[in-house]
């Protein structure tokens, strides 16, 4: 019996996990959580911004991180417009501009200059939003679009953002791109030094820890970062000293949700994760069951050096 | 020549990178952002010449028939679909209303990005949900004192993160928090520190030519 | 919805369950999703590098009468991404360096200021503050514990990086409680990356299921049949030519089995 569970075909574990995912997904469950002191830093620092100042929203995640860090970007975004301060996007990922463009299409284009969903006279951000106008592309908000080059582009734009972004993207697909020079948002803005505040949703490289190392220590930059959950721990030393705050996956991504009132993706998928979660744990304990199990009745065999986690 | 010219250059380029940092002079910042600029041109134009150079792996293997050419000949075609769909001008064909059918942004390539790219790269990065699980129940045993610690430490982390931990015990995120905040970043800090001598002492190698294996030597 | 949406979810599905039927075995499913994921994403790249990058920054910069004389500069980037061409004919390979050279120098110089600033005498300064906060009258006794274990960790830490020996001694003792503060920030690593994999799983749930999207708009899409659809299809199919590989691989062990019985026979 032991031996049959030590050997376990991995095909019965994927198959529990999918279960432990999907079950919950059909059947929803909630729990209530609180936001974690790094989440609510940010939260606090996007609503000390006041209506009229610019900040940069760097949108630096591809698919595959969508439901780590999207829920956030969704979450800020609605958040920034309920401010009513001036947002100028860009990415450093190549696969994220037709993400900013769903992101703007959605939230700034749907929700807020139609007034709906989040942002409907009844709902959270229509009751809180400050001076109510539709956001204009070039005056209230822009994409500046991609840049490759990676920690060349952050160093640049704290020395010279419009050397690096010549032009910014089309109001409309397919249409011209348009001289940074002629767009209104982008008028008192040379440098990375004079936004009041920088916001990355950040899936890896490069992302939150080249702008801590390349601009963010060296001009003081007020920053704040989403990152996936992998991050969190070779992000956290930069937190609270270098990063205003840190927004860690998806529970990082729910907490904002619930700051901001707008419970979205980040929520129902972290109800989701604690299934996922509580098998994990159980498999580990499972497996040491299983490994001093077999100890015991196996005296002479040697316990190995280390414990990898392979 | 064609061995000093790149070390000369690098050096020059280098250099220049870290006096700029101690310079506060508008000239040196204006001169340094001109020639990042022209940095990101040649990191974007690799990805162009890495294009070129998979279809020139692929195209002989299909031709000769290898193991799996089908497969190549799917790779090729897809990435071919992207670029002429990017490529055909968004005023070929542009509808009064909505987005163009072609163009970066037009319907053809956004489509092939939503709904064959992106679902492909979340799902590649997804199996690792699986294969994570299987790793918990095989490899992550209690064997010493150390790997004890570490298996407390995830526990602690992964109960710290989902809600059930706060409905067992309230304090739950803050020991978690705890643990991310002063046992993680002791560690944490003691690598980085270690990584930065590294990384100043590669990039002193590099800028003085003592590095030479990015140039193929 | 339009219906090129409702077709192209039905393709994300397909895709999706395919690669996911790769946790069973590999097979051919997953295949012509991996190969059609790496051709999109190559010339996806190609692409957006054109119109993203190269067209504004060089040669919109060199065809811009605004910019007058000054835009001759620009030649210089142009011939710097000639050179890098110049990889694909090999009498001319050589040149390609040059452009190398010109990139890994930002690389190198602007690394060097910005990791001493930012991960080491950053690192040091907040280690620092942590302490300060920890001696103020109104510290917490876990902020008092947190710094030391800190300063303690984080220098036990280093002496084991660069300090420890093979040999016992007090340094390899003061080694030893580095490795245990490393050991539980890589258990924390650990904890934070199962949240992370299971979160992207659970992602792929709600996109196949149309849960991201309106309710009324993931009527229309049936997601939840398509999927269901999609496994039996492709699931039964990969058991099925999985039992057919085994059934030949024993039929191989048994041939080869038998070959070699022969061959003894016969010596």
């Amino acid at each position: 019996m032991l031996e049959k569970l030590a050997t376990l075909d991995r095909r019965w574990l994927f198959l529990v996990m999918a279960i432990a995912i999907i079950v919950p997904l059909l059947v929803p469950v909630s729990l209530p959580f609180e936001a974690s002191p790094p989440v609510r830093a940010t939260y606090d620092a996007v609503e000390a911004l006041r209506p009229g100042q610019t900040v940069l929203l760097s949108i630096d995640y591809d698919p595959a991180a969508r439901p780590e860090v999207e829920p956030w970007a969704r979450a800020v975004l609605r958040h920034l417009l309920r401010r009513r301060v001036k947002i100028v996007m860009m990415t450093l990922w190549d696969k994220a501009p037709p993400i900013v463009r769903s992101l703007i299409n959605e939230i700034v284009l749907g929700e807020y200059n139609q007034r709906r969903g989040y942002f409907a006279p009844d709902q959270p951000g229509g009751r809180l939003a400050q001076d109510y106008a539709p956001y204009r592309y070039g005056e209230d908000y822009v994409f500046l679009g991609y840049k490759d080059g990676k920690e060349i582009v952050i160093a640049g734009m704290g020395q010279n953002l419009r050397q690096m972004f010549p032009v910014a993207e089309a109001e409309r697909e397919g249409g011209d791109k348009i001289p940074v020079a002629r767009i209104p948002v982008l008028s008192g803005i040379s440098s990375l030094r004079d936004f009041a505040l920088i916001l990355e949703a950040s899936a890896g490289f490069p992302g939150a820890k080249e702008y801590v190392q390349q601009v963010v220590t060296r001009y003081r930059l007020r920053f704040a970062a989403a990152t996936t959950a992998v991050s969190v721990t070779d992000l956290s030393p930069y937190y609270p000293e270098q990063m205003l705050g840190l927004i860690g996956g998806m529970r990082g991504s729910a907490e904002y949700e619930q700051l901001v009132e707008a419970p979205g993706l980040g929520t129902s998928g972290l109800n989701v994760l604690t299934f996922g979660q509580i098998f994990v744990i159980l498999a580990i304990v499972l497996g040491n069951v299983i490994f001093f199990l077999q100890r015991r009745l196996r005296p002479r065999s040697s316990p190995g050096a280390g414990g990898g986690v392979g | 020549m064609k061995q000093t010219l790149p070390l000369v250059i690098t050096f020059l380029i280098g250099t220049l990178m870290v006096a700029e940092f101690f310079v506060p002079h508008a000239g040196v910042h204006e001169l340094t952002a001109l020639l990042q600029e022209w940095g990101l041109v040649i990191a974007a134009a690799a990805f162009v010449l890495g294009g070129i150079n998979v279809v020139q792996v692929n195209i002989p293997k299909i031709a000769r028939r290898e193991r799996d050419w089908g497969y190549r000949v799917v790779l090729i075609g897809s990435a071919l679909a992207m670029v002429i769909a990017g490529f055909i001008p968004a005023s070929v064909f542009k509808p009064e209303t909505g987005a163009p059918l072609f163009g970066k942004e037009g319907i053809v390539f956004t489509f092939l990005f939503d709904y064959v790219f992106a679902p492909a790269n979340a799902t590649m990065f997804a199996l690792l949900a699986f294969f994570i699980a299987s790793a918990a129940f095989r490899a992550f045993r209690a064997r010493n004192l150390e790997a004890t610690l570490m298996l407390s430490a995830a526990i602690v982390v992964m109960v710290g993160v989902i809600p059930v931990g706060e409905w067992i015990w309230s304090g739950m995120p803050a020991v978690k928090q705890w643990i991310l905040d002063y046992a993680n970043n002791a560690g944490r800090r003691a690598i980085m520190v270690g990584v930065a001598l590294g990384a100043v002492a590669t990039g002193l190698r590099i800028i003085l030519g003592l590095e030479r294996s990015h140039l193929g030597d | 919805m339009a219906t090129h949406e409702i077709i192209g979810h039905w393709i994300l599905i397909f895709l999706t369950i395919s690669i996911l039927s790769y946790l069973y075995a590999d097979n051919p499913f997953y295949k012509l999703a991996e190969h059609l994921f790496v051709g999109t994403s190559i010339g996806y790249v190609v692409v957006v590098q054109w119109f993203d990058v190269i067209k504004p920054n060089l040669y919109d910069r060199l065809t811009n009468d605004a910019l007058g004389p000054a835009r001759i500069v620009y030649l210089i980037p142009l011939c710097l991404v000639l050179f890098l061409f110049a990889k694909l004919v090999p009498r001319f390979a050589w040149l390609s360096r040059i452009s190398v050279a010109f990139v890994i120098g930002f690389y190198a110089g602007q690394n060097i200021p910005a990791y001493l600033n930012s991960d080491l005498v950053a690192q040091v300064a907040s280690t620092l503050a942590a302490v300060t906060r920890a001696t103020k009258p109104d510290a917490t006794w876990h902020q008092m514990l947190g710094a030391f274990v800190l300063v303690v960790g984080m220098l036990s830490g280093l002496v084991y990086f660069f300090f420890s020996r093979r040999e016992s001694g007090p340094l390899n003792a003061v080694a030893r409680v580095g490795v245990w503060v490393l050991m539980i920030g890589f258990g924390a690593s650990f904890g934070y990356t199962v949240q992370g994999r299971i979160s992207l799983a659970i992602g792929r749930a709600l996109e196949v299921f149309g849960m991201n999207r309106t309710a009324a708009q993931a009527e229309q899409l049936h997601g939840k049949l398509v999927a269901a659809v999609c496994v039996v299809v492709i699931f039964g199919i990969v058991a099925f030519l999985e039992h057919k590989r085994k059934l030949r691989e024993a039929e191989a062990e048994r041939l080869a089995a038998e070959q070699e019985k022969r061959e003894n026979e016969s010596r």
